[in-house]
């Protein structure tokens, strides 16, 4: 570097690590085992951020995903109107999905509601 | 509010099974997760991302919200992966995203790490530094400093984040002013600079040597 004095090469060494701690977490992916060891660690949240939350309410994500429903609404009936879009999907009406879509949701869905049964049936227990 | 078991016991599968429902019950859905991830997820941001304004911070947390109503609506979300640590990637990518779009950065990342590596060759920190790497206390190190950040008052904080996007060069405390503002909308004076400069390299240099 630079700089040749010792104890500015130990601070600017310094002012590199510094800098790399801050940047570094933006690079690496986050893994779960990451997510873990953070969950453990009961971290307080900064006061600005509960006065941001309290800010914003309780309701903010249902205002989040009222305003999104109703764009998407929008965005479906102008598409819809079109006399093209129209001859192309007469088997797609709104707010249904293909068959195999269908499908696979609906054996997602069992198999939650008998991993939830399981649970229940160890509660029990 | 609702009394019911379920409500009370939060459980990602019943939640799920929200979301797979129809509209009022992907909302309830989305606003029990809400309920349940939201300090969470910001929590986690803090940690890792100490130098995001806290106004980024609850935006990037909203947007990972609304792409998992995206992804439900649009029938591509894995209901196999757990809900909390997707939103929580979600959100940290977006939070990265964001802290990306406000700095003005010296370096590209390989650079930058190429010039942290110059920095500490031959010098007594980066001796020190390579043993920590070694015990992996590396990381312990570096999310101590940052936890250390967060217990600043978010404008000094400002200063950590500013000396890390603008490195190697040192930029003149009355630019850091000035960049500050125009990151958060508050002044600080220079010798709240110059201080808090001093106080976190002080700290880092005791974290270090602990």
């Amino acid at each position: 570097m630079k700089n040749d004095k010792p104890e500015s090469r130990e601070e600017m060494a310094l002012d590199a690590l510094l800098a790399a701690s801050l940047r570094q977490p933006e690079e690496a992916p986050v893994t779960d085992e990451e997510i873990g060891v953070f969950s453990e660690s009961k971290a307080p949240l900064s006061e600005e951020a509960k006065a941001a939350l309290k800010h914003i309410g309780p309701d903010a994500v249902r205002r989040l995903v009222l305003s999104q429903d109703q764009a998407e609404t929008t965005e479906m009936d102008d598409v819809a109107s079109a006399p093209l879009y129209a001859a192309m999907n007469r088997k797609n009406a709104a707010g249904q999905h293909n068959p195999k879509t269908e499908e696979e949701l609906e054996n997602k869905r069992k198999e939650i509601l008998a991993r939830l049964r399981q649970k229940r049936g160890k509660d029990k227990k | 509010m609702s009394t019911t078991i379920e409500a009370i016991r939060f459980d990602e599968d019943v939640v799920k099974l929200g979301l797979m429902g129809n509209d009022p019950e992907r909302e309830q859905a989305l606003e029990s997760v809400y309920e349940h991830y939201s300090q969470d997820i910001l929590r986690f941001l803090e940690r890792k991302l100490p130098g995001l304004p806290t106004d980024l911070g609850v935006n990037a947390m909203l947007d990972a919200f609304k792409a998992l109503n995206e992804e439900v609506l649009a029938h591509t979300f894995d209901y196999d992966k757990p809900l909390r640590n997707w939103l929580i990637r979600v959100a940290r990518n977006k939070g990265v995203d964001e802290l990306r779009r406000i700095s003005r950065r010296t370096l590209g990342n390989s650079e930058f790490f190429d010039t942290v590596g110059e920095c500490l060759a031959n010098t007594e920190v980066g001796r020190q530094w390579r043993l920590y790497t070694k015990t992996r206390a590396a990381n312990e190190i570096a999310q101590e400093f940052r936890d250390f950040l967060l217990t600043l008052p978010p404008v000094q904080r400002q200063v950590g984040q500013i000396m890390a996007d603008s490195f190697p060069d040192a930029i003149p405390e009355e630019e850091i002013c000035d960049e500050i503002f125009r990151r958060v909308g508050k002044r600080p004076t220079v010798v709240q600079v110059k201080s808090a400069k001093r106080e976190i390299r002080k700290k880092f240099k005791g974290i270090l040597n602990k």
